[in-house]
């Protein structure tokens, strides 16, 4: 009943029709997240190898329109405001299509002021101008200057130390001091801290790779935090900071990879949550790239701290420079 | 709207996207049967007539929001498009700008707390039908922060109904730090922070004791024991025996009668479900590095030693409930505490970790191998040294 194969050719058709006129409410009603379902989108494709699905003046023109000029950072969509989530959305994408260059000079100047503007004294980012913190958003910051090759010391220092401190007792991470350990926000911060070259400075690392590899369950799906259900988004956000500390081989890759193949749709294609479930594009990307770090299915190799193919993020300017 | 099957040229997600496959589904959500192509149509003609709708307020929304319009009109056309999608975020910023460049604008503390208070109503209502939404939350935030007369128990009172229906949310025990954080920061006095953090202690004590496998609320606890090791209100103070045994080892900032304490705490909850990995992951925080450094190398040695010996007991239970199977937990948290026992005869220097234990740490951990083959080589990788 579940399928065991790799449903490939179905994916990409799958993806394809996301982009498609939308017919139901709820598309419409799901404008707030475009840009990242972009990323998502689009991310799955290259993983496939299928880069050229879309025209790449098309996907530009695009980014541009949803950038913000107020900010200077890019929103979700045309006319919506600009924040740090759809802001790093939109420049892996142009990343992947080498297509930085498509913003001009002013406009990607604005945009590095949008994103340093947002770190407050203590290291932190919060995600626009009303104040939510949270370890995402160090992510997205310093990724998102990690693309534009404009992370400085004195970013870099306080969002490496604001990250340590959310480190939790059971050595995990969480979106602010003080809030309990999710993977999600384990990989947000092992990231920034890759990123940052700091990686030095993290401590209790075999507590945290126990933490990590007890993520795994019985089916050979992750789950997020301890006695949840397993979700195949995991796949991504625990995998990612086992590949990041060079520890992949903690859990079963070949009972993971089942898991996820078992949560594909064999009729329209794409990947869900879980095996019977409705499935949806942010899964569908994130099961892909749990496969791709698992080295499955022909897929292109993900870099683990940037979600990028490894042939993208080689060509991005590594911190400290020179 | 488009009588026929869209046309499939590529960019032409410039018009939009379709969510049919979805773009990011509430988690769990049960596969739908596939419409027939009948059920389509009939679904696309009901959504036309909503989508003109909802189109035609986002526009005008949105329109009104680049024109710098900040009117009541403004402030309900906002009420009514967050009604129908919490998630646009652009607009609760919208909102915000009214209510900050408009509503607020005139009005004495006394009649900006009013509004906020029907504020929070409005936001209560979005919270309900969708609990786990940042933008929402991170709204009643906002809003709390603007209001100089914010009703801090009526927020602690909410906070509690929402643990009713899901104590594991972890925007609720967030926002109820927050709501802490609050209350503590509008205090003078220090001895009234610190008694905070210690209702907040004992409210954790209170989450366990209903369901030992809220890990949300171990975690609670791991935090606010550092901050009472930290300071701590004064002992006399409290009423209630087994409370104020804590505040005394707190005010005494003696780790080694935590752990005393500790240990009955835990106890009780390993035998209630020895499968569940909370109160094993709280274990081995106890006996880290926060802990154990702050003890003689002979309250280590023997607080390390009672504790195995409790877990051997119950490990060898365990086997005899489960036809001869070992309790996982129980070796994965053996096999700690000899290597921790084995760092603190490191630090003390001397050589003479008991060569009983370093056997024991081998074959359990052996043992794990066999048991757990998914992390097998984490365990290989695990010796008394490694880092």
């Amino acid at each position: 009943m579940e399928p065991q194969q790799f449903l490939g050719d179905l994916h990409v058709e799958y993806i394809k029709n996301l982009f498609r006129k939308p017919v139901y409410i709820e598309h419409w009603m799901a404008e707030h997240l475009k840009m990242n379902a972009l990323y998502w989108g689009i991310g799955a494709l290259f993983l496939m190898h299928h880069n050229a699905e879309f025209e790449k003046e098309d996907v530009v023109s695009f980014i541009l329109e949803c950038y913000d000029t107020r900010s200077g950072g890019f929103g979700s969509a045309p006319r919506h405001d600009a924040h740090l989530l759809s802001t790093l959305s939109a420049l892996q994408v142009l990343k992947l299509y080498d297509a930085l260059d498509a913003v001009s000079a002013e406009k990607r100047s604005l945009t590095v002021q949008f994103i340093k503007g947002l770190q407050l004294p203590d290291g932190s980012f919060e995600g626009d101008r009303f104040g939510e913190v949270d370890t995402r958003f160090v992510y997205t910051a310093i990724q998102s200057l990690a693309i534009l090759e404009e992370l400085t010391p004195e970013i870099v220092d306080p969002a490496v130390n604001f990250i340590l401190r959310c480190q939790n007792f059971d050595s995990s991470f969480g979106m602010v001091p003080g809030a309990e350990s999710h993977s999600a926000q384990a990989f947000t911060c092992l990231g920034t801290l890759a990123i940052c070259h700091a990686l030095d400075k993290l401590q209790n690392v075999e507590t945290l790779e126990w933490w990590l590899s007890d993520r795994q369950v019985a089916n050979g799906g992750l789950n997020g935090r301890p006695e949840k259900l397993p979700d195949v988004c995991y796949s991504w956000w625990v995998l990612s900071c086992l590949g990041i500390l060079d520890k992949l081989n903690y859990v079963d890759s070949e009972k993971l990879t089942h898991f996820i193949l078992s949560s594909q749709n064999s009729e329209s294609g794409g990947i869900s949550d879980r095996a019977g479930n409705e499935c949806d594009v942010y899964h569908t990307f994130f099961g892909l790239a749990g496969l791709s770090l698992l080295g499955k299915e022909n897929l292109e190799p993900i870099d683990p701290i940037y979600g990028l193919p490894v042939n993208v993020t080689k060509t991005i300017k590594k911190y400290p420079y020179n | 709207m488009p009588q026929s099957e869209p046309q499939r040229e590529s960019g032409a997600f410039l018009d939009g996207y379709r969510t049919e496959a979805g773009i990011l589904r509430e988690h769990g959500t049960k596969k739908s049967k596939k419409l027939s192509k009948e059920a389509m149509m009939l679904r696309m003609k009901k959504d036309a007539a909503n989508i003109r709708r909802y189109r035609k307020i986002s526009d005008d929304v949105l329109t009104m929001k680049e024109n710098n319009v900040y009117t009541e009109n403004a402030l309900k056309l906002t009420t009514q498009l967050l009604d129908w999608n919490p998630e646009f975020y652009s607009v609760w910023n919208y909102r915000r700008d009214i209510l900050t460049n408009y509503m607020f604008v005139g009005l004495d503390v006394e009649k900006k707390h009013k509004l906020l208070v029907g504020e929070l109503m409005f936001v209560l209502s979005k919270l309900k039908s969708f609990p786990k939404c940042y933008w929402i939350w991170n709204h009643r935030k906002w809003c709390l922060m603007n209001d100089e007369r914010a009703n801090w128990s009526a927020e602690m009172q909410l906070v509690a109904q929402f643990f009713e229906v899901d104590p594991r949310n972890f925007h609720v025990w967030q926002y109820r730090r927050f709501i802490v954080q609050c209350m503590k920061d509008g205090m003078v006095s220090e001895q009234g922070k610190d008694l905070l953090d210690f209702e907040e202690f004992a409210f954790t004590t209170k989450m366990i004791n209903k369901d030992i496998s809220n890990f949300s609320a171990w975690h609670n606890r791991s935090d606010l024991v550092v901050k009472l090791f930290a300071n701590s209100p004064e002992a006399s103070e409290e009423k209630e025996d087994s409370l104020r045994k804590y505040l005394e080892v707190f005010n005494r900032k003696s780790k080694k009668d935590f752990l005393e304490l500790e240990l009955n705490l835990f106890q009780n909850a390993i035998y209630t479900d020895p499968d569940d990995s909370s109160v094993w992951i709280y274990i081995r925080w106890l006996f880290g590095d926060y802990f154990l450094s702050d003890l003689s190398f002979k309250e280590s040695v023997d607080i390390i030693n009672r504790t195995y010996q409790v877990i051997s007991e119950l490990a060898q239970l365990e086997k005899e409930d489960n036809h001869g199977r070992d309790n996982q937990w129980c070796l994965k948290t053996q096999v700690y505490l000899l290597k921790q026992l084995y760092k603190v005869y490191k630090a003390e220097g001397t050589n003479d970790y008991p060569e009983d234990d370093a056997r024991q740490f081998l074959e359990k951990r052996n043992r794990l191998i066999e048991l757990d083959p998914m992390r097998a080589r984490r365990y290989t990788d695990f010796s008394l040294t490694s880092k």
